[in-house]
């Protein structure tokens, strides 16, 4: 059993994550926001029901999954992308990469600030806007396949820096 | 840890909206089957939404930061447990609102806030919180920092909008509203209209209904009193300036809720000609309802003067609603879409041709019923090349409220909303007559009760009565009309069909009864044999008057009941026989119950016997059969009768007021004490209901006995 101050600073802890999951289901950045504030209320209303010797990110993507499950039941238009069976085994990757997300986003922080000009304005045209590949291809009158593959370039050279970046961390550890 | 690169296009495509379904479909066989493409994944979404929270925090000035700071400062100064709660939930709830909308956090735009007394239906005054006043609470409302609303007592409001845009919704109230000039947009909506400024001082009223206006719609008054409002309602928009007030109109529509009835629903319409002459008068009652397809179906008696003429129906569906001679089988008479409102023109096939209508206007149409918030339907027909028009005024709930036509006018001239049955503690209803189905009797649902004469020539009918009124107020009750000439007739149920039910259970039966002629009645009840044995009756006969009494029937009160088996039982009914000669009679029976309770149908019958011995001993027209008396002496003596009537009923009334005290202190009296009060209470409620009628009854017979003549000396006198 936990306090409601505990669930609080755990939620803000796990903000991040549990963004990054329900936004792994669904596409669509008003409905992630819906679903996670749903969540987070869920959290907070259920804290005595948290049992803090376990890890709070699974209890959480579990009220998650619960919350979408529960909308698509609901709304069978409720873009869920994954069927349920789908959804568990991202959970469960989610769970076995968790330990070590911290660092790689500590990673992402150090390499993200070492990416070129244009693929950071690339980068803010897809995220700070919320725009699709498509979107930008219209708005920078590029083809889509160009900015696809200048998307997946700029990810390519972000994961190749973190993981030299964390090679480098296990050696000097 | 690096994805393998088929993994790391079809998650980038995914991630970028730019996958196709067989990419997606791949993209779901490859995250089930293969873990290590799964947490590619998830490692590919942490990274996608780290970059998303990057970007929009660098966008918003990091919307997050001012709150975790607050909670913090918060955290540290106040450490008493409730106001760390609240405060970490208003800063959850504000995160959460954050995250959704992303205006009401951002620094340079304020929340909104509320000075004084507020009851707020989940605890914060935010967007999309109703806010509630009650009697003498004024609270003061700042949204945006430039709109300043007073809720004045009992009002609610909710809180909508978006910055810079803000909006509340006035669902009961009034609010006066400060605006300050150059801001933002500020609206206040109700159902009827929307009242909008860039800048002004207004108030906004919904005037609930009010006596004669009982009926109408709440209407809206707006206020200003300084710039001015623009208010929009029924697809206008009108300005109100400085000074000016504007009433606007509540709407009507009819709609298939609206239009739903009960059993026992009864209307009265006067028919008068067009100069107002009244002709004659028409009795309406919604006799049963039954579901076919979509639409609910309710049969409805009709009866011109003391004449039943023919039942018609009344079809309601979700989308119109029909009148029908016949339901299924002929066009309707009148048939409206639904929802019905104000502007809409339809036309329908009918009984007499092509009917062209229109709903012309709202109206508050007034009746001798009542008066009512109607929509005015204007209808056209052309019947051999003739143009025939009408005019209907019908209002939500109520149905037709007027109708006028070239030769005649109806209105609505009484109107009886249907009485529940009372219910009676430790017993069950084997019929109240007043259900949707009311020959179905209720604890036997499948079974109805039927009538049956001993040989054929003869008469017995069943039906509901829908214009008597039934027992204790009810609406309806059963009428059982029969002719017989030397044999029997009956009216009864079957509990169980063709099978025998088990009544062993009760304890006894009730019901009430009156007859047109007065004369005695038998209620028969048939109880199954063992095989080679010939059925058992149990016949018991029991006096009938023309008024509604009581008969309670038990085992102990009636042996010859306790001679059946009342755990094989096949009918319950009244039956009568006459030997010689025709017998016409109409017969009315209501509230059948059985009584799961020996002990409260006891008390019962030990109160009414009291009663009874009183009313012999006191009653002075009771003294014996041929003795007379001069119609004023038994006029005083009935008088002072009532007299000890009235006197007997003050300390009930004091012990009921002392029960109802003491019932009323809640969780303060043991369980047991509490059913030992609402028992005596039901028994003192019963001792006044039978005072009452009593003292009815010897209130006529003094009336009666004060318009009488005089009894000659020769026969008064010495005989008493």
């Amino acid at each position: 059993m936990a306090d409601r101050d505990t669930i609080f600073r755990l939620l803000m802890q796990h903000e991040g994550e549990i963004r990054a999951f329900v936004g792994s289901m669904l596409r669509h950045r008003g409905l992630c926001d819906d679903v996670f504030q749903e969540v987070a209320l869920t959290l907070w209303e259920q804290a005595d029901r948290y049992d803090a010797s376990r890890p709070f990110g699974p209890w959480a993507r579990g009220i998650a999954v619960n919350k979408m499950l529960e909308r698509r039941r609901r709304d069978r238009r409720f873009p869920l992308a994954f069927s349920p069976e789908t959804i568990e085994a991202v959970a469960q990757a989610f769970a076995r990469t968790e330990p070590s997300a911290r660092r790689e986003l500590d990673a992402l922080e150090h390499c993200f600030q070492r990416l070129p000009e244009r693929a950071r304005r690339l980068l803010a045209l897809r995220y700070e806007d919320d725009l699709s590949a498509g979107e930008i291809a219209k708005r920078t009158r590029r083809t889509l396949a160009a900015i696809y593959q200048a998307l997946s370039r700029a990810r390519a050279a972000l994961e190749e820096c973190i993981r030299r970046r964390l090679a480098l961390e296990q050696e000097g550890a | 840890m690096t994805p393998k690169p088929p993994d790391r296009e079809l998650i980038g495509k995914y991630l970028d909206r730019a996958a196709t379904d067989a990419e997606a479909a791949e993209l779901t066989r490859r995250l089930r089957e293969d873990p290590d493409a799964a947490d590619a994944f998830a490692r590919a979404c942490r990274r996608d939404a780290w970059l998303s929270t990057r970007f929009r925090e660098q966008k918003d000035g990091g919307y997050l930061r001012p709150v975790l700071k607050e909670v913090e400062r918060n955290r540290r100064q106040r450490h008493r447990f409730w106001r760390r709660v609240a405060w970490a939930a208003a800063a959850v709830a504000a995160v959460a609102t954050a995250l959704v909308g992303r205006v009401v956090l951002l620094p340079s735009y304020p929340a909104p806030e509320a000075k004084g007394e507020v009851t707020v239906t989940d605890g914060a005054v935010r967007r999309g919180a109703t806010v509630r006043t009650v009697h003498n609470q004024h609270t003061k409302l700042v949204l945006g920092g430039y709109c300043k609303v007073h809720v004045k007592p009992n009002s609610e409001i909710k809180v909508a909008g978006s910055p810079r845009r803000e909006r509340i919704v006035l669902e009961r109230g009034r609010v006066d509203c400060n605006v300050t000039p150059g801001k933002g947009q500020f609206t206040v909506e109700t159902d009827q209209c929307t009242v909008s400024v860039t800048g002004t001082r207004f108030a906004v009223e919904l005037l609930e209904s009010q006596g004669a206006q009982a009926m109408l719609p709440k209407q809206v008054l707006v206020k200003v009193f300084a710039g001015a409002v623009l208010v929009a309602a029924a697809g206008a928009q009108e300005a109100v300036k400085e000074g000016e007030e504007k009433l606007v109109p509540g709407k009507v529509v009819l709609t298939a809720e609206g239009q739903a009835m009960s059993v026992g629903h009864r209307n009265t319409y006067a028919i008068a000609t067009p100069d107002g002459q009244r002709v004659t008068k028409v009795n309406t009652a919604v006799i049963g309802k039954h579901a076919v397809g979509g639409n609910t179906l309710y049969q409805v008696a009709a009866r011109l003067r003391s004449q039943r003429v023919k039942d018609f129906w009344l079809a309601v569906g979700e989308d119109g609603f029909a009148y029908y001679d016949a339901f299924g089988v002929t066009f309707p008479g009148d048939h409206y879409p639904l929802p019905l409102k104000e502007g809409m023109a339809f036309e329908y096939e009918s009984t007499r041709g092509k009917v062209q209508a229109r709903v012309v206007r709202t109206e508050a149409v007034e009746v001798p019923a009542g008066k009512f918030a109607c929509l005015a339907i204007e209808s056209q027909l052309e019947v051999e090349g003739k143009k025939v028009t009408w005019t209907s005024w019908v209002a939500p709930g109520i149905g037709t409220v007027k109708e006028a036509r070239a030769n005649f006018t109806m209105v609505l001239a009484g109107l009886q909303p249907p009485v529940e049955p009372k219910p009676e503690k430790g017993a069950v209803a084997l019929n109240t007559f007043d259900t949707d189905e009311p020959l179905r009797s209720p604890l036997f649902a499948r079974q109805r009760w039927e009538a049956w004469m001993g040989e054929p020539g003869r008469s017995s009918d069943v039906d509901i009565d829908p214009f008597t009124g039934g027992a204790e107020g009810t609406p309806f009750c059963l009428r059982w009309t029969y002719t017989t000439i030397g044999t029997w007739v009956s009216t009864s149920i079957s509990p169980g069909g063709t099978r025998p039910a088990d009544l062993s259970k009760y304890a006894g039966i009730s019901f009430y009864v009156k007859g047109l002629l007065g004369k005695p009645c038998t209620m028969t009840f048939v109880a199954k044999a063992p095989e080679g044995e010939e059925r058992a009756f149990a016949h018991i006969r029991f006096p009938v008057t023309q008024e509604w009494q009581k008969i309670i029937i038990t085992p102990d009160t009636h042996p010859e009941l306790g001679r059946i088996d009342l755990s094989r039982v096949e009918s319950i009914g009244l039956s009568d026989a006459a030997r010689e000669g025709a017998a016409h009679n109409v017969v009315w029976l209501d509230e059948v119950k059985l009584h799961e309770d020996a002990g409260l149908l006891r008390d019962e019958i030990e109160a009414r016997k009291k009663i009874e011995r009183v009313r012999e001993r006191r009653e002075p027209g009771r003294m014996g059969v041929g003795l007379e008396m001069d119609p004023a002496e038994a006029a005083r003596l009935k008088t002072q009768y009532l007299q000890n009537l009235r006197a007997k009923m003050a300390p009930l009334l004091g012990q009921l007021d002392e029960i109802k005290r003491r019932l009323a202190q809640v969780g303060q009296l043991p369980a047991e004490e509490s059913a030992r009060l609402k028992q005596r209470q039901a028994q003192i409620t019963d001792q006044i209901d039978l005072l009452k009628a009593q003292m009815g009854k010897t209130e006529q017979a003094i009336k009666r006995l004060r318009e009488a003549p005089a009894v000659g000396r020769r026969n008064r006198g010495t005989d008493f």
